[in-house]
């Protein structure tokens, strides 16, 4: 590392802290890339990967610390800043206008003009050819985008970051959505790419991808740096990355040693190759009485869609779901709810409460019939009494059941949410990231919850972006990649450990 | 002084509370009857307030239906027009049959406030868009119906004089169902769990329907009902007038709409009373009363009503901002 120090950097971050509501997510960052260098950023959910490219690319303002390009101090903060200093940046979902045509995307905003002030179209087409063509690739520019191939989008998505010249050029995880054969033909644009002089920063979690393009390999583990591999010194080797995402924490035995009670016999829900076009595919698995079924993936695996059609949120295209051996047709979470099936949101805001209503509304709502009482109507101090025993239950911190939920911290509208469900009693639980957003004291406060409701016979399938949680609480992991199932770890496993689901996860 | 504002502002926080939100509308209330304790006693005779209430009272009957629409978070302005095509559609049956003549004037408003419920909930065409759309549409049916005929009801019908004449223990009878309705629905929206899913629905359609609320079904059944208080509104204002004409329901949207609003129902859904439309339609009738007695008129009447509109909705977007 030290010889490329001498030569100056093309950027430079130094000491780069940045905290959102007092949580710090970087912990003071120093970040170096050169011209002509491909450096990998990798690090578990939460390492504040995203938080640091955003910093670069104007969307944060760092809290304190300093960044130089080419040699200048520069202040960006605002995407434009980093425009104007030619920092380029193509994101995971390629943002391009589907129905309009290849040169019309890469031209957006940059439009060329003839005389008369109309579009001057063969001149764009000519230019976004030969841009694709420095790339190496060869696509008809007159096509609609939505024509055209996922890895042909990614490409025509660099192409665009191209035509400004990047001095820099950030690619946030352009190969989530892309098989084998499409990753190697972007990493031979991406390797052509470097020998035209940018500085390249590749964030991607599979790390075989990483070992494969990198020069250097920078490891973020909340919030601050564990260290850097860089190939002219150091091997890279995907064991060395992970062990150093993961730190010096859980090893083997920490998780599968832990008493968990027996898993049940009968069978709850049953999955039966589940597919829907795009999304999952041929998901199959059953859940127990007594169970915690962990799903662990990365950015677009399909767990949420998943949750959704078996909530009858979204309509699943294929296979079969049986609750208690009765299909399940989950056409509308109404059906889902009156069969013992609920869900407990990742978005409370939108999906799992209404801000402005009372506790008490939100506790209520999806067990109206059981606030009556002995009577025919909603008997008002029984409502409000099952408001209260939820709220110390679950020791939400409120000024009382008639509060508004919006006037609560999030981990105590979180726990709102659950309260719904819970007051609901029903037999199966899904759980879509139940701690976003939510403070560790709450969030081990509902996963205490969750083993309590399993000891009641219920099931619960969860899934979490944070896979120690997961391997906290649940009986099994299935990891899916992609829409599919492509492992199943028990408890009692070996790989059982953080390591080794990671390894599984980023290595499929 | 800093604390003078803030003692100014805790009082004015613990009425908001104790009045549930609805000082705005009081305070507007009040400025009203100082005005006219000041310049019109008139309009505080028993005989005027009497007639006053028993006038406006359709204008009540429409925003207690519409209120129940609105705080689901949808709108209906078809209301005026659903109120045209009602007689509309009894010009030619009341000299066959009085008794079946308002089935079927209630018959049509059910059914005209089922059809755009329906209509929202299947096509997901925004309320009010729809609602524009079937406002003309049924304007337009009323018109064909009676061909065109500007006056199209022109007799006094007997049981129809009474209903809208008539009085139950000293108490018009439009007043009385106007009233009754609005407490009717209060009840219901405090104590049945239909009741209690508008709020949820009206706050938060998906999180509602994804706590298993079935909120097609609600939507449906507050546009019916405020498509019948229509409908029975209609009747009322027919019968007080002793006619019906093409323009029987104009500007009847507005007025329910302005009802609502000042009586505290949120555009936005899932906010308000009942009771509290009570009151901005006793503040409403007034305001209407005081134009009339001081001889501005009905057109100065309806370009207040849309001022006052602007007006609350921008007051209490105030005290919300303030309160956030």
């Amino acid at each position: 590392m030290e010889n490329r120090t001498n030569s100056k950097p093309l950027l430079a971050m130094k000491n780069i802290q940045k905290g959102f509501n007092d949580v710090p997510v970087l912990k003071g960052i120093d970040f170096n890339v050169n011209r002509g260098e491909i450096v990998a950023i990798i690090g578990s959910n939460g390492a504040g990967k995203s938080t640091l490219m955003n910093v670069l690319a104007g969307v944060h303002h760092a809290d304190s610390g300093e960044i130089w390009f080419e040699g200048e101090k520069v202040s960006i903060d605002d995407p434009n800043v980093a425009e104007r200093l030619r920092i380029g940046m193509v994101h995971q979902e390629p943002s391009l206008c589907e129905n309009m045509l290849v040169y019309e995307n890469i031209f957006l905003n940059r439009e060329y003009r003839s005389a008369l002030g109309h579009l001057d179209r063969p001149r764009m087409r000519k230019e976004s050819t030969a841009v694709l063509e420095n790339l190496g690739f060869h696509i008809d520019v007159e096509q609609r985008v939505r024509d055209i191939s996922l890895v042909s989008k990614v490409i025509v998505s660099i192409a665009k970051a191209m035509l400004m010249n990047p001095k820099l050029l950030i690619l946030d995880e352009v190969t989530a959505a892309l098989n084998q054969k499409e990753v190697e033909h972007l990493f031979e644009i991406i390797h052509g790419l470097r020998e035209k002089g940018p500085g390249i920063i590749f964030i991607s979690h599979k790390i075989r991808e990483i070992v494969q393009i990198s020069d250097r390999v920078f490891v973020l583990r909340d919030g601050v740096e564990a260290g850097t591999f860089d190939r002219t010194v150091d091997t890279l080797r995907e064991k060395d990355i992970i062990n150093m995402m993961l730190g010096e924490s859980k090893w083997k035995g920490e998780y599968s040693e832990r008493e968990m009670g027996q898993v049940g016999d009968k069978i709850l829900l049953s999955v039966k190759g589940l597919s829907k076009h795009e999304m999952f595919n041929d998901i199959t698995f059953d859940l127990h009485e007594n169970e915690i079924v962990g799903l662990a993936g990365l950015k677009g695996s399909g767990i949420t869609e998943l949750m959704y059609s078996i909530f009858g949120i979204m309509q699943y295209e294929g296979g079969e779901l049986l609750m208690k051996g009765e299909p399940l047709k989950a056409a509308l979470p109404e059906e889902a709810i009156r069969r013992g099936v609920c869900m407990i949101t990742n978005d409370r805001q939108q999906e799992g409460l209404a801000m402005g209503l009372p506790i008490e509304n939100n506790v209520l709502v999806a067990s109206l019939n059981k606030t009556r009482g002995n009577g025919k109507f909603i008997n008002k101090k029984l409502s409000t009494e099952i408001a209260k025993d939820y709220i110390a239950k679950l020791q939400i911190k409120t000024t009382g059941p008639q509060q508004q939920v919006q006037f609560l911290s999030g981990g105590n509208q979180q726990k709102v949410v659950v309260s719904k469900w819970l007051f609901r009693d029903s037999d199966v639980i899904l759980i879509d990231e139940p701690t976003r957003g939510v403070d560790i004291k709450a969030k081990n406060e509902i996963y205490n919850l969750l083993l309590q409701e399993k000891a009641r016979s219920k099931g619960i399938i969860v899934y979490s972006p944070e896979t120690r949680e997961l391997l906290n609480i649940c009986n099994r992991i299935i990891i899916i990649d992609q829409g599919k199932i492509i492992a199943e770890v028990h408890r009692n496993e070996e790989r059982f450990t953080e390591k080794g689901i990671l390894e599984i996860m980023h290595s499929y | 002084m800093r604390k003078g504002t803030g003692q100014i502002k805790r009082v004015y926080q613990d009425l908001a509370e104790k009045t549930q939100g609805l000082l705005i509308s009081f305070l507007i209330l009040a400025v009203l009857l100082i005005i006219s304790a000041v310049f019109i006693p008139k309009v505080f005779q028993l005989k005027n307030l009497e007639n006053m209430l028993r006038t406006y009272a359709p204008g009540g009957i429409v925003a207690a239906g519409l209120s129940l629409v609105i705080l689901t978070g949808e709108i209906d302005v078809s209301v005026g027009t659903i109120m045209t095509l009602s007689m509309a559609v009894a010009a030619k049956l009341y000299d066959i049959n009085e008794p079946l003549t308002i089935v079927a004037i209630l018959a049509t408003g059910l059914f005209t406030g089922f059809l755009n419920g329906i209509l929202i909930t299947r096509t997901k065409v925004p309320s009010l868009m729809l609602t524009i759309g079937m406002s003309s549409v049924y304007g337009g049916l009323a018109s064909i119906l009676v061909k065109a005929q500007k006056k199209y009801i022109t007799e006094v019908y007997s049981l129809t004089n009474l209903l809208a004449k008539g009085s139950i223990l000293g108490i018009p009878i439009p007043l009385f169902v106007c009233v009754f309705s609005a407490i009717a629905f209060e009840f219901m929206l405090r104590k049945t769990a239909f009741g209690k899913r508008i709020y949820y629905t009206g706050m938060n359609k998906r999180a509602s329907w994804m706590s298993g609320v079935n909120i097609n079904r609600i939507k449906v059944i507050c546009f019916t009902v405020c498509g019948l208080l229509s409908a029975v509104a209609a009747l009322l204002l027919s019968g007080q007038l002793g006619s019906a004409t093409v323009q029987l329901g104009d500007g009847y949207d507005v007025t329910a709409i302005s009802i609502s609003v000042l009586g505290g129902i949120s555009l936005s859904g899932g906010v308000g009373t009942l009771v509290g439309t009570l009151l901005g339609f006793v503040t409403i009738s007034l305001m209407q009363n005081m134009m009339a007695i001081a001889g501005l008129g009905n057109y100065v009447s309806i370009t207040l009503k849309g001022v006052m509109i602007i007006l609350v909705v921008f007051l209490y977007g105030l005290s919300a901002r303030k309160r956030t």
